[in-house]
């Protein structure tokens, strides 16, 4: 039994343990495989396809790394005591649920799902100003149309790392903070399911950014995001940071997918039946479930590109028996449901909000239910509408342009019951009823031109130019990022226990939406143009969409950091929210500011559903 | 309120200020080895009896990066890769030749290039370039043998149109599309020099690791209106790599570079 310091006395290891040791390790270990990797790992062959050596020892490293960090946070002393057949005290769990460490409880292998909400917001938001930096990089290169501001190789790693980053960014936003903090109090819960799995879901996250910004100085990420083979078997040798940082990845999403699944299926309050539980853990529920099956394959994609790299086999390499098209299929079976993943939560919990905002019941709590079923049912079934240009299967693409135009129903559904719930509401015009709008004219928007996309003929036009990457920008950050903005203002009241800054927030709501579309219209119109996408450098006709984006650009950034600032000073110094400021109905709200350790004295019993306003006229 | 209103107005330029700090560092580390600016030579009267001003260039190939040069002392990051790199005017090496492969030339002009290659070849993947394209009279002028030691051709001068295409070293190959109107299409094929030899030379049977007697070709082309071209080598010499068109293939300053046509 572990006996914990007082002041003066010696600390135990798991007191030691925190971030900084974390790093520490992490340095160490990596520093230590790399030098005996040069001194012992044999030359390669003449008939060694690749620079093998190098990326040998370029992975070895990465993995030392993450052993090193994830050992240095204390990920490994539960394991490490149950394979010696012991468990940690009940002090110790204490201890890693943060209990009377404050601050410092942030920077630790802490399992209170409360803390690693925090820490997910947080991260999601250095994610985002990290992907943020890169897009104007991005924009302010491709303001005049000869670029040259950045080298070509430096700008085809920028924009495959902004790809990457806010793809992660985006999945992690809305699952990370508020699947986390908010989902196992609405449920009723004490905490998640696993709380050490949860714990591990969010330091994997930190261990894996290492290696990503590790390649960028040993030749960046030169493929774009979807790091296709085998050109990704031809780039230099960052391309094992995003090995590594996929795979970490994945394993983070395995991990808290299984943990929320779990929770929400085992620890819902006794009453709150499916009937009864809010649509906001339907939503983060299929997002996860979602991921479970479509990251084993994202893993399993980069373990063999990584493969192909340093050990010469060739499951992606055509010249010698492999196939481009495996990656391709194996990247898209992860990819598109990943789409979903992202979008569903964000939209789920924005109809969390339209009842509140409304005061009105969900318009059809069935039909919000079957279009999520429906949209997570149908798409794992689309994926290869990525691939109609690729020469894969041409026989399929009518099927899979089939399916993808099938998935408009349930989206259509999820449309039905936001203006359902909207119609004829007295609206209380707050920044999340806004963002339900934003949503709707966005995704709107966004699923019409994806409908395009979806076209085989159309399609064989469209691809590959920036009309794709408006399309997904409409509906990743114009509808996703927008639900995701929406519910941090929703839930910053209990997570932080201030109202954040109305004023500001409002601002900062117009100039991102108005910079948005302004700049993502500018990207269909060059799209449409023929501009491809990923060039730093266009033909002079293309020049006034991309000035009109660019502008847009700088104004979606002037919005963000108004709105970052706006989080932190009200996080900071803003007015102390009441324990249920929107008077909502879930059980959220019902609990103290701050939330307690264990989120419920007396565990609720639920005897209605959360959204008792007073019946829908229809 | 008025705190809050400097406290984002300061939040946005911060930002501006990390963005285009980030942007700075990246853009200086984008380690431009600069451009060479051709050298004037008089003029140059076409078969038409139009008169142009001429420019020359001399640049030579080799077979790794070890002759210093642009990639500085040892090779630089990638010494076992090919690559191009300006030239003496009699073929010499130059170890502290600072540019790489950019080059800028003046508008309606004949830009004369010589190009000696030191290094060995094998089979092209596609014959059209191993004809000679976009240059004056379509044709080159091509010496099997220069000795560099003596300043002087060691086989006679022939003109050719083509080279047998597994015969072919590297290629300077101008692409067409420019960022302005005019295209500009220039390919010439560069004979491969001796395997054998090469090999000799590499391991320390002459004083440079490079061969004596390089192969030499020179052409001349008329450029147009201002405009920036990309070039390359068209044969596969990234070896390494599938395909062969990765390593120094793809990184500018090996074996591609811009083109400049500017006043």
């Amino acid at each position: 039994m572990t006996t914990f310091a007082t002041k003066n006395e010696k600390k135990a290891l798991i007191e030691r343990l925190n971030v900084f040791t974390a790093f520490a390790l992490g340095t160490i270990a990596a520093i230590v495989v790399w030098r005996l990797s040069l001194a012992f790992l044999p030359a390669d062959s003449e008939s060694a396809p690749l620079f093998t050596r190098e990326d040998k020892i370029t992975l070895l490293s990465m993995i030392a790394w993450f052993i090193g960090f994830m050992t240095g946070i204390g990920a490994l002393i539960a394991p490490f005591r149950w394979v010696q057949g012991k468990d940690l005290t009940h002090e110790e769990n204490m201890f890693y649920a943060g209990k009377d460490l404050g601050i410092k409880r942030y920077f630790r292998y802490t399992t209170d799902h409360k803390v690693v909400g925090i820490q997910y917001l947080v991260i999601t938001m250095v994610i985002f100003g990290i992907g943020g930096i890169l897009a104007m990089l991005i924009r302010t290169n491709l303001g005049t149309p000869e670029g040259g501001w950045i080298h070509p190789q430096a700008y085809n790693s920028i924009v495959g790392t902004h790809g990457i980053i806010m793809i992660v960014g985006t999945i992690i936003m809305v699952t990370g903070p508020f699947g986390n903090y908010i989902m196992p109090i609405m449920i009723g819960a004490r905490d998640m399911a696993f709380p050490r799995l949860n714990a591990l879901s969010f330091w994997l996250i930190v261990a894996a950014a290492i290696p990503l910004i590790w390649a960028q100085f040993i030749g960046g990420i030169s493929t774009g995001w979807s790091a296709y083979n085998p050109l990704a078997g031809q780039a230099p040798l960052g391309m094992n940071g995003y090995i590594m940082f996929i795979c970490i990845f994945a394993i983070s999403t395995m991990v808290a997918g299984a943990n929320i699944t779990t929770t929400v299926v085992r620890m819902r309050a006794r009453g709150m039946t499916w009937n009864r539980t809010p649509i906001f853990i339907y939503g983060v529920v299929a997002s996860v479930a979602l991921a479970l099956p479509a990251f084993p394959v994202f893993f399993l994609s980069q373990v063999m590109s990584g493969m192909d790299r340093a050990l010469g086999t060739s499951f992606y390499n055509t010249a010698l028996g492999g196939s481009g098209w495996l990656y391709e299929n194996l990247f898209w079976i992860m990819g598109h449901p990943e789409v979903y993943v992202i979008l569903i939560p964000a939209v789920a919990a924005l109809m969390e909000m339209a009842p509140v905002f409304t005061r009105r019941p969900l318009f059809s709590f069935n039909v919000a239910v079957m279009g999520i079923a429906g949209i997570s049912g149908l798409s794992v079934l689309v994926w290869a509408h990525h691939m109609y240009m690729s020469g894969w299967a041409p026989l399929l693409s009518a099927p899979f342009m089939l399916t993808t135009e099938l998935i408009s129903i349930p989206t259509g559904m999820l449309f039905l019951v936001l203006v359902g719930t909207l119609w004829r509401g007295r609206l209380w015009m707050t920044v999340p009823t806004l963002s339900i709008f934003a949503l709707l004219w966005n995704f709107m928007i966004g699923g019409i031109t994806g409908i395009y996309l979806s076209d085989v003929p159309a399609d064989a036009f469209l691809h590959g130019s920036m009309f794709v990457t408006a399309h997904f920008h409409y509906t990743l950050m114009g509808a996703g990022l927008t639900g995701a903005i929406a519910a941090l203002i929703y839930w910053f009241p209990k997570m932080t226990g201030k109202m954040i800054n109305k004023r500001l927030s409002w601002i900062a709501f117009w100039l991102t939406q108005i910079g948005f579309n302004v700049a993502f219209m500018g990207m269909f119109f060059v799209g449409l143009q023929g501009q491809p996408r990923r060039v730093e450098a266009y033909a002079e006709i293309f020049n006034k969409g991309n000035l009109i984006t660019t502008i847009g650009a700088y104004t979606i950034m002037i919005g963000m950091l108004i709105l970052l600032y706006a989080v932190i000073d009200s996080w900071r110094s803003g007015v102390n929210a009441p324990m249920n400021p929107w008077q909502a109905k879930t059980l959220e709200w019902t609990v103290a500011n701050p939330v307690p350790l264990e989120n419920f004295e007396v565990l609720p019993i639920v005897t209605s559903d959360a959204y008792g306003y007073g019946k829908a006229k229809s | 309120m008025e705190r809050k209103v400097f406290g984002a107005l300061g939040t946005v330029i911060i930002g501006i200020a990390v963005i285009a700090g980030i942007g700075t560092y990246v853009a200086a580390a984008k380690n431009d080895p600069g451009i060479t600016q051709a050298t004037p030579a008089g003029s140059f009267t076409a078969e038409d009896g139009k008169s142009y001003p001429q420019v020359k260039l001399n640049l030579n190939v080799y077979p790794n990066s070890g002759f210093g040069g642009h990639h500085g002392a040892g090779g630089g990051a990638h010494p076992d890769w090919v690559s191009y790199a300006l030239g003496g005017p009699n073929g010499e090496i130059l170890a502290d030749a600072k540019s790489g492969t950019n080059f800028q030339v003046p508008p309606h002009t004949a830009v004369t290039i010589t190009v000696y290659q030191y290094d060995s070849g094998e089979t092209l993947n596609n014959d059209f370039f191993a004809y000679v394209r976009g240059t004056v009279g379509g044709t080159a002028k091509f010496v099997k043998s220069y000795d560099t030691k003596a300043k002087a051709n060691a086989s006679p001068e022939t003109v050719i149109t083509n080279i047998p295409a597994d015969m072919v070293g590297h290629t300077f190959t101008l692409h067409g599309m420019s960022d302005g109107k005019d295209q500009l299409f220039v390919s010439v094929p560069l004979m491969m020099s001796i395997d054998e030899e090469v090999g000799a030379a590499e391991e320390g049977a002459t004083e440079s690791g490079y061969v004596q007697n390089p192969t030499k070709t020179t052409f001349t082309f008329i450029t147009g209106d201002e405009g920036e071209y990309v070039w390359n080598c068209e044969f596969p010499c990234g070896d390494g790599t599938i395909a062969r068109f990765g390593n120094a293939m793809s990184a500018m300053g090996y074996m591609s570079g811009h083109f400049i046509v500017k006043a």
